[in-house]
């Protein structure tokens, strides 16, 4: 490939981007990689040095996409501090260089990501300050889910017509969810503490309580309703798409109650559900 | 009228999240058109869409996009073009845009709009994928100028005659920043006005307006300010050159209230009347080029 190829010349300033360290690392990495050295690549001679006209899209590219994060993780933001943030959010950016032209996508694998760098520690306050902002992010990253995804607008939500009660458990009847429907597991009762925080940054931190929550939209609307053990397998096992009592079926087999005590529940909780956005009956 | 018979749309501001509340307690939108960043739309169904379908019933819309990443040498990204398409059946926007640059090579997206080496080689190549897109869309794509911070050793046209052996080649539309124009002029040391001179006049569909910074030893489109009074120079001279074209004002940073955003719009009329605003370009140690975090809000 001849050294002024254009598609070298592009392959060579990605790897710039994406490169780690400062600049000189970056380009002693892509002269490695490409075999093409700054001088010959970038014209000269001009006002500005060749070094910090690419600066302005090395620098600007980590940058630009650290403030995107901040953007979609604004209460992580908050619980981390703006510089402890951005340090996650470059070590981030720097391991997953984006790999879709949606930008939503950058922060997709946020959480996990600090999930997995959070340094162990011993102690149970230790523990809690390292694991929660991965709880956090998890809980903002189904938020922006929920937000965006194809929902319920738009046409008739509801109970269904002429159904009494006890109707709702009838063998024709089936439960539907909208994609913007999010179910979490979270190791804390991650909004009560974010709500707290928000009110006072003094807010002492969670003690560890498992919390399933369902996560969806009304009328453009963010829901967030959390849910009981029944409640989050009854949800999960209508994502199959199968009737009210299979759904009940497999909540009783996952969570161990008698199917007729789910049913109980269903029927005092299926109006909350459909008030919150997480369902409709047909 | 420019020779794509595309319409003067009048003076226009780019949608942001952060005037949805306004717009939609508002009946009366205050601007003659709109200007979407296609991809906020493309897989969102909330309430931004709801939105866009509000104001699209009252004004004009134009999807403007960042992520056709049409001088790369990655193969065109199909899905995105189909969803492109699909955006467009539903929106009808008056017609769609993008920029002479790449965005990403090797299945990255930097997310940044990147300069190509401008040559006969890359013109060639650059042609080949408007033809692909025009195809694709069934409609001329519109083509904005970029501002760029460096210029390649393998550079041999000038970024005005390959933008206009662009539109010779494959009858696309042009959309002219001007802010750009100046930001690469002042960083590349060319004759901004004498750019302007050689763009082919009946291409120009559409003019951007926007606001920079100065770092001492370059300029950055940072979107965040008022127009300068030099930007303000070359808006007046593209208008005059193509005899009016629709008129937008980009502001993605530090963004203002809606009716600041207006006003500084309001200006644009101003200039054509005679009336050229005073503005410097604010300084700074350093600054964020093309900053897109506006993207990632969806307005609730
Ligand atoms: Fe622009």
């Amino acid at each position: 490939m001849k050294r002024d190829d254009p598609a070298r010349i592009q392959a060579w300033l990605k790897t710039v981007l994406v490169s780690r360290g400062d600049l000189a690392g970056k380009l002693t990495t892509a002269a490695s990689a490409h075999g093409l050295a700054l001088a010959e690549v970038v014209a000269g001679g001009y006002g500005a040095s060749a070094e910090r006209r690419l600066d302005v899209y090395a620098a600007g590219y980590v940058l630009r996409l650290v403030a995107c994060l901040q953007e979609q993780y604004p209460a992580l933001t908050a619980f981390m501090g703006e510089a402890m943030f951005a340090v996650f959010a470059k070590a981030y950016v720097v391991t997953h260089p984006p790999d879709s032209w949606r930008l939503e996508h950058l922060g997709r694998r946020f959480p996990e990501f600090l999930r997995e760098t959070r340094p162990r520690q011993a102690d149970a306050a230790g523990e809690t300050f390292y694991a929660l902002p991965a709880e956090i992010a998890r809980f903002e990253w189904a938020k922006s889910q929920a937000l965006t995804a194809p929902g319920f607008e738009g046409a008739a939500v509801g109970v269904v017509p002429g159904l009494g009660p006890l109707g709702y458990l009838g063998e024709a009847c089936s439960v539907e969810l909208p994609d913007c429907l999010r179910l979490e597991t979270l190791r804390y009762d991650v909004p009560t503490f974010l709500a707290a925080f928000g009110a006072d940054p003094k807010t002492p931190l969670p003690a560890a309580r498992q919390t399933h929550l369902a996560v969806s939209r009304v009328d453009y609307r963010l829901t967030v309703l959390e849910v009981a053990d029944w409640a989050h397998a009854f949800l999960v096992a209508c994502r199959g798409g199968g009737s009210v009592q299979e759904a009940v079926a497999a909540s009783s087999q996952a969570t161990g109650q008698k199917a007729s005590a789910i049913q109980a529940y269903l029927m005092l909780w299926l109006p909350t559900a459909i008030q919150f956005g997480l369902l409709r009956l047909r | 009228m420019n020779s794509l018979g595309l319409p003067n749309l009048g003076f226009g501001v780019g949608l942001r999240a952060t005037h949805f509340p306004y717009l939609m307690s508002h009946d009366d939108p205050l601007v003659d058109w709109f200007e979407i960043i296609s991809e906020n739309f493309l897989h969102n169904h909330g309430y931004a869409r709801h939105v866009l379908a509000t104001l699209a019933e009252k004004r004009p819309v134009v999807m403007h996009g960042v992520s056709l990443n049409l001088g790369s040498y990655d193969p065109l990204n199909r899905d995105y073009l189909a969803a492109l398409k699909d955006l467009a059946n539903w929106l009808q926007p008056a017609w769609i845009s993008d920029h002479l640059c790449w965005t990403g090579i090797h299945g990255v997206n930097s997310h940044d709009l990147l300069p190509l080496p401008l040559n006969e080689e890359t013109l060639q190549h650059v042609s080949n994928r408007i033809d692909q897109v025009q195809e694709a869309l069934g409609r001329p794509l519109i083509l904005e100028n970029p501002s760029s911070y460096l210029t390649f050793s393998s550079s041999t046209i000038p970024e005005a005659e390959f933008l206009a052996a662009l539109a010779g080649r494959t009858g696309c539309g042009l959309l002219l920043d001007v802010n750009n124009v100046y930001v690469s002029a002042t960083n590349h040391g060319f004759d901004a006005q004498a750019y302007i001179q050689q763009l082919p006049a009946d291409r120009i569909v559409q003019v951007h307006l926007a606001g920079h910074t100065d770092c001492g030893d370059c300029l950055v489109d940072t979107h965040d300010q008022p127009v300068p009074t030099p930007v303000w120079e070359l808006y007046l001279l593209a208008q005059r050159r193509c005899g009016g074209a629709a008129t937008l004002l980009e502001w993605d940073a530090a963004i203002p209230a809606y009716e600041e955003l207006v006003a500084e719009l309001n200006k644009a009329r101003g200039v054509l009347a005679g009336a050229m605003p005073t503005a410097a370009v604010r300084q700074a140690e350093d600054a964020l080029s093309t900053p897109i975090a506006f993207q990632v809000a969806v307005g609730r």
